[in-house]
């Protein structure tokens, strides 16, 4: 088979022709301006491949040192309540040998926030809400997202990713709601699609920052049984579960 | 005792997988207050920290792509790349987020295309993958993953850049020159 101008430059760019392939192709791109720009293009795209890499890093690590942070009004709220939760906290640790603090742990060691992929157009002008919620999620304001994205849910025909990307949302708040999240991601869980592992993986970590590990586990067995989606993690998780039992 | 060891952070890193980043998650959770700590003394605010933390994971995984793990930790490595690249930053450009445009740029143009041929371009250009790696990745062997869509992949992205002549021009001039 013939190999394409894309894997002839490849060849040439990453140093892997053999000399006389080397010498004829520089022959044949000093005669040819086309091949010449063929070149050129290509280290562009290398480079526009690194530089889209690079972003995601960053976005990344960008997201790991901004998490969603609460509003002035939870900050205060959560001073004000300060006294009932430890009271709250000492009867439930004394009741519960402190066990759903350390789900709690749990979920906090594994949950990440989805980064935001789509795999459908939205064009900004027929779906408003969806644009905006998405701008708010990429920018970590999940609170502002869960509200375009449950007016989109509202309007627009459910799709499993739209029900996907709002019970991340609603995950990814800080506190999670996790009965929202819960509901949407339930949603995904069922018959088979792009999203289905990833929300069953984080409907389990739902579950799991609410104590109820029986369904935790339940899921989590499913996805060790369908596929290997996070494997290790799956399997350290229910490892460490059962350690708890 | 540290949780994961230099190569288990390395390789997660290196392997580039939005999934599994709790142990480079860890691994820059540990080190951050250094780098801050670092930022403030020398003048630096919060904002400049983030942008130099971001600077830094960045760096780290091309570092550890072209030379792989090496004699000392890694963390001493990301805090020499980080220190590095504070002192040799202009002052004028520390407050600044230059690659806000650039992001964007690329955020557009990656968007058009099917995210499955994405990754498959990030994977044989950008992350540090074994041919075994990606064939475990895609479920095919690795020969079929290059024949049947790579090249495909790449063709799509020179048509869009040649679409794109301003982000073209920009890329050019980006380039090392040869």
């Amino acid at each position: 088979m013939m190999d394409s101008l894309e894997q002839r430059i490849d060849s040439y760019l990453s140093n892997r022709m053999a000399e006389k392939e080397k010498l004829d192709f520089e022959k044949e791109m000093a005669s040819e301006k086309s091949l010449q720009k063929e070149v050129q293009l290509q280290k562009a795209a290398y480079l526009a491949i690194e530089k889209h890499g690079d972003a995601e890093i960053r976005e990344r690590v960008h997201h790991w040192e901004n998490p969603a942070s609460p509003t002035l009004l939870k900050k205060y709220w959560w001073r004000l309540a300060l006294p009932i939760v430890i009271v709250y906290a000492a009867i439930f640790l004394y009741n519960a040998f402190s066990k759903p603090h350390l789900e709690e742990d749990l979920f906090e060691e594994y949950f990440e926030t989805a980064v935001y992929r789509s795999t459908t157009s939205y064009p900004a002008e027929t779906f408003p809400n969806w644009n905006n919620g998405t701008k708010a999620y990429k920018q970590g304001d999940y609170e502002t997202a869960t509200s375009f994205y449950e007016e989109h849910l509202r309007r627009q025909t459910e799709t499993q990713e739209a029900l996907f990307y709002t019970g991340m949302a609603f995950l990814s708040q800080d506190p999670p709601n996790l009965k929202k999240a819960q509901f949407y991601l339930g949603q995904v869980t069922g018959k088979q699609n792009p999203y289905t592992n990833t929300a069953k993986w984080n409907l389990a970590l739902a579950y799991l920052k609410e104590g109820r590990i029986v369904r935790t586990k339940k899921l989590l067995r499913e996805l060790l049984a369908k596929g290997n989606y996070r494997k290790d993690d799956v399997k350290e998780l229910l490892e460490r579960l059962s350690l708890e039992d | 005792m540290a949780r994961y060891s230099d190569r288990e952070i390395a390789e997660e890193l290196l392997h580039n997988d939005a999934r599994l980043q709790k142990r480079v998650k860890w691994f820059f959770k540990n080190n951050r207050k250094e780098i801050k700590l670092y930022v403030h003394q020398q003048g630096g605010t919060s904002t400049h920290a983030t942008h130099l933390l971001e600077d830094g994971m960045v760096a780290l995984f091309h570092h550890l792509k072209l030379n792989g793990t090496q004699k000392s930790s890694l963390a001493k490595q990301f805090i020499a790349i980080c220190k590095s690249i504070w002192e040799k930053k202009p002052d004028a450009e520390k407050h600044l987020y230059p690659r806000l445009h650039e992001e964007k740029a690329m955020e557009k143009l990656f968007a058009r295309m099917e995210d499955a041929d994405v990754q498959v371009l990030k994977a044989f250009y950008f992350e540090a993958k074994s041919e075994e790696q990606i064939s475990k990745q895609f479920g095919k062997p690795h020969h079929e993953v290059e024949n049947a869509k790579k090249w495909n992949a790449l063709r799509q992205l020179k048509d869009l850049l040649i679409k794109d002549e301003e982000l073209l021009n920009e890329l050019n001039a980006n380039l090392p020159k040869s």
